[in-house]
């Protein structure tokens, strides 16, 4: 297992180079532009959490899997040492993307005098979010990695970002439909939000639960899928 | 001597491709000739062996284990060595070493660097430099390093000079001088065969059609010329393949050494793997 995780390490660390630009060029747009530290954060998780994909790219090209499987490695540890991989990636992104953000708010109060950012706890709950809906993302993609490769995965991931507005706006029209015509009272609505802001925590706990299931139900299912592959 | 490796009744079939009733044992200290045409089921079988495909029937034991119950022990005893080198392209010789000793618990540094420096490989340079005889070469280093009791290669000679394939055959000569050993290579490299295996088994479209020690078939077998109408008169049971050509007929038989000619003028030469291989595959029709 430890051996896998390593070969994905030193296989980033041959895209070092790329990375150091990345963040150089986030660091340059916070700077000269207007969004907090949330967003920079953000985007560097997103960038370290495709990390993962293209590790799976490299393994494909390579065919490592069949070669793999004639070692002690079983396929429920390649998946299993892919799943610690996004989880690992997405830690690093977090921090390096926190790291950012903070270098871009000292070098904006430098140049742009007085200005501040502040780093609150909706900062943190912001930043804490886009960690668990990485972690989601990669616990819907990988399994479509493991049935259809990576290639058809790119497709299914694209898909899989605009789709979540795609509902959004559905619900949102199909909701204001029903308060509109009487059939739900708009009271209830506002009843629910201020019930979740009331207890926030309780709502963080949900999440967090229903994530872990999420990537727990994920995992077995790649698994699940590897055991049918033949190579 | 008990057996390493026990195949038997592998079915396996892909469409119009099938494995059928593949059946052969491997001893322990010795090395197996594994021949066939492109397309037998050579790579077939092997995969099967790793379990890398599911079978359709049979079953197959390594060490006295089901091969798909194999304990992750039983495992680093496999060396496997494909034809193609199925290591990331991005990295060295040291990142190899890096990776693989974190999978295999018997992985032996010193071995692995040993063999690298014996081939010659360079350390700082990426395997997508690599020709191709490196990167076989590092294939082998790989499956060498980890101490394995059996090694299979598929084809991890295609492709090489014959002095890097000469080298690759005295390692593994020495690598059955331990009696627990055993090498299965596949190949259409009959010349490697012919120099170390102990026992050949050909494959032909999905069935096994020759098992024996290699020293049996070199004794037994022999090519008789002879014109088309003598070959008529021969017994049947001994001959194993015809080929016939504007000169007369070439006539592989399996009992040389004990046949008495029907008519004058048959001369008889041993018969070469090669021969055999050739006849017997394309010599069906007789």
């Amino acid at each position: 297992m430890l051996g896998l995780i390593k070969k994905d390490l030193l296989l980033l660390k041959t895209n070092t180079k790329v990375f150091i630009f990345i963040i150089l060029f986030y660091i340059l747009f916070g700077v000269t532009s207007d969004f907090g530290p949330a967003v920079i954060t953000a985007m560097l998780t997103l960038v370290m959490s495709m990390m993962v994909l293209s590790t799976m790219q490299w393994d494909e090209q390579a065919k490592w899997n069949s070669y793999a499987l004639t070692t002690p490695v079983s396929r429920k540890m390649l998946v299993v040492s892919k799943y610690l991989l996004s989880l690992i990636t997405i830690v690093i992104g977090t921090i390096m993307g926190f790291v950012c953000s903070i270098i871009v708010a000292l070098t904006k109060s430098l140049i742009f005098d007085g200005q501040n950012y502040a780093f609150n706890l909706e900062t943190l709950v912001i930043i804490l979010t886009v960690f668990g809906v990485m972690l989601l993302i990669n616990a819907i993609i990988l399994p479509a990695i493991y049935k259809f490769g990576v290639e058809k995965a790119r497709v299914i991931l694209l898909v899989l970002i605009g789709l979540p507005v795609f509902i959004i706006s559905v619900l949102v029209a199909v909701i204001s439909g029903l308060i509109s015509n009487g059939t739900i009272n708009s009271n209830f609505l506002t009843n629910v939000i201020s019930w979740f802001e009331a207890n926030p925590a309780l709502l963080a706990v949900i999440a967090v639960i229903l994530l872990i299931a999420a990537i727990a139900a994920s995992c077995r299912l790649s698994i699940k899928i590897l055991e049918k592959k033949e190579f | 001597m008990n057996n390493i490796l026990e195949v038997k009744n592998l079915c396996k079939s892909y469409g119009d491709f099938k494995l059928d009733n593949i059946s052969f044992s491997l001893p322990a200290g010795c090395i197996m000739g594994f021949v066939g045409e492109n397309g037998a089921g050579k790579s077939t079988t092997l995969k099967a062996i790793l379990d890398l495909i599911k079978l359709d029937a049979g079953e197959i034991t390594v060490f006295g284990t089901d091969h798909k119950k194999l304990t992750k022990l039983q495992k680093e005893d496999i060396g496997v060595v494909f034809d193609e080198c199925l290591v990331h392209e991005q990295f060295n010789i040291k990142n190899v070493d890096t990776v693989f000793s974190g999978i295999y618990t018997n992985w032996n540094t010193d071995t692995f660097f040993g063999y690298t420096k014996r081939f010659n490989l360079p350390e700082g340079k990426k395997v997508k430099d690599f020709s191709r005889g490196m990167k076989m070469k590092l294939s082998l280093s790989i499956a060498l390093a980890h101490n394995p009791k059996l090694l299979i290669l598929d084809e991890a000679t295609s492709g090489l000079d014959p002095v890097v394939r000469d080298e690759i055959l005295d390692i593994f000569l020495d690598f059955i001088q331990d009696e627990e050993h055993s090498v299965l290579i596949s190949s259409h490299i009959i010349s490697d065969l012919e120099k170390v295996a102990d026992y050949i088994t050909m494959i032909h479209r999905g069935n096994v059609i020759i098992q024996e020690a290699k020293d049996e078939l070199l004794a037994h077998y022999g090519v008789l010329h002879c014109s088309e109408a003598d070959m008529q008169t021969l017994d049947r049971t001994h001959i194993k393949g015809v080929r016939k050509s504007s000169f007369g007929c070439e006539v592989l038989i399996d009992n040389r050494d004990t046949f008495h000619p029907t008519k004058d003028n048959m001369p008889i030469d041993a018969a070469s793997l090669e021969n055999i291989m050739l006849l017997t595959i394309k010599g069906g029709n007789f």
